[in-house]
């Protein structure tokens, strides 16, 4: 009787304590990144005219959209962007490479990813090399870096050259990319501060403030570290005028879960300054947060 | 007097199965062609003391190197679970089903031979399979489970 009683509880705890160990799955994320898939441009070119003349280049910017696709990932079609603005204006810009800008910005794309495809003909066959990079469209960082080839073959068929080259690359793109993904939930998206005076302002960086009478840069220091992500804020420099945090770690999601912008931290540190007495005004570009004490 | 010594073998023996040969991986794994999209061939070795036993040994080689460690010279280099160890710790189960209780078999496209079932050293034989792996499929069946995150934040 005891021994079955005791092998019964044995079992019993083996199984609460594997159960215990189990995690349930995780929830979707509601808030992604937008991308969009770009076709190379050097300074200067048409891109218009590029992406309609080079059909391996429409063919690999199709393809990496494919693969995004196949993740469940849904991109920005870069072509319906283009078609958005107006051939006027598109024919107005000077430098075409700033075409690509506008429509970066336009798209409100958080990321892009540039694709390059170039034809290589030698007597051994011919092949395609494509070149994939994404970019952090804010901050420039690059995300992910992949340079593939396609087999060599005897053939003028470069479109399926070009297929081949983009499907041998595109998994190990997407799990490049998906580990800065991994890296950023954990440590933060990347932002930076500049904190100014305005012309009429009667205060500076050196300013005694509160009851403790720290200088206004050491109180900045301060709420810096309670409102970042883990801490985190590098100070590039200060002087009586200008306080700069080159940068700075937010997290992607707040505490309930809902998508944490640079906005956000913008408003929370314009918050912190009305207590102090401080009226402020702000500017934020992507994560590049401004903010003037009037 | 003895029930608790009795009860304890008892457990040891629930245990022992776990401990077998055939639980253990190599990393004898090597990359043969990706023919199709979303899939992988690699050829795996197998240990065992039985032909079946190899076999499965091999089959599980090869999964197992695909998610926790990668596999060189493919699209597939790095593996699909980044920390093995927190993996397991909280997808327990998951795993259990997946290479202990057979499930990875619905994602194995082809397995076969390609070595005799021959000697590897005193106590086991050892076998070379060439094994399909339908990649999207498991990695997706991952995403649902919530062992790994889908593609994004």
């Amino acid at each position: 009787m005891n021994f079955r009683l005791s092998t019964l509880l044995g079992l019993l705890l083996f199984t609460i304590v594997g159960s215990a160990q189990e995690v349930s799955p995780t929830t979707t994320r509601k808030i992604q990144p937008t991308i969009m898939v770009v076709p190379f441009v050097r300074e200067n070119q048409d891109m218009r005219n590029i992406l309609e003349n080079d059909i391996n280049l429409r063919v690999a910017v199709t393809k990496m959209k494919e693969g995004f696709d196949n993740r469940g990932f849904s991109t920005v079609d870069f072509r319906a962007k283009l078609k958005q603005l107006s051939n006027d204006k598109a024919m107005e810009l000077e430098n075409q490479s700033s075409l690509k800008q506008e429509i970066i910005e336009l798209s409100g794309a958080d990321i892009y990813v540039e694709t390059e495809a170039k034809p290589v003909n030698t007597g051994s066959g011919n092949s395609i090399t494509v070149i994939v990079t994404a970019y952090d469209a804010y901050s420039g960082i690059s995300l992910a870096n992949k340079v593939g080839n396609s087999p060599k073959f005897y053939t003028d068929n470069y479109e399926k050259l070009t297929e081949k080259a983009v499907d041998g690359l595109v998994e190990d793109f997407l799990n490049t990319m998906q580990l800065k993904f991994d890296e950023m939930v954990e440590n933060g998206r990347i932002a930076s501060l500049n904190i100014t005076f305005g012309e009429g302002s009667s205060m500076d960086m050196d300013s005694e403030i509160g009851d403790e009478e720290k200088m206004f840069s050491e109180v900045m220091e301060d709420w810096l570290e309670e409102n970042t992500y883990k801490n985190y804020f590098h100070i590039q420099g200060v002087t009586a005028t200008k306080l700069i945090i080159d940068e700075l770690r937010l997290p992607f999601f707040d505490e309930e879960g809902k998508a944490y912008r640079p906005t956000k931290f913008a408003a929370s540190l314009r918050n912190y300054l009305k207590k102090l007495g401080l009226e402020s005004t702000r500017d934020v570009q992507g994560s590049k947060i401004f903010i003037t004490i009037n | 007097m003895n029930h608790p010594l009795l009860s304890f073998m008892f457990a040891l023996a629930l245990l022992l199965p776990s401990c077998n040969s055939s639980k253990i991986s190599t990393g004898e794994v090597n990359y043969i062609s990706s023919s199709e999209k979303g899939t992988i061939m690699v050829s795996a070795a197998g240990y065992g003391k039985s032909k079946p036993d190899a076999i499965n040994n091999a089959e599980t080689s090869a999964f197992k190197n695909l998610i926790f460690r990668g596999i060189p010279g493919s699209q597939y280099q790095l593996p699909i679970v980044p920390n093995e160890a927190e993996a397991r710790k909280q997808h327990n189960t998951y795993f259990e089903n997946l290479l202990a209780n057979g499930k990875y078999k619905s994602f194995m496209m082809l397995s076969e031979e390609l070595s005799a079932f021959s000697p590897a050293n005193k106590n086991q034989k050892n076998i070379l399979m060439k094994v399909k792996i339908n990649v999207d499929a498991l990695r997706r069946d991952m995403e649902q489970q919530g062992v790994v995150r889908k593609f994004g934040l």
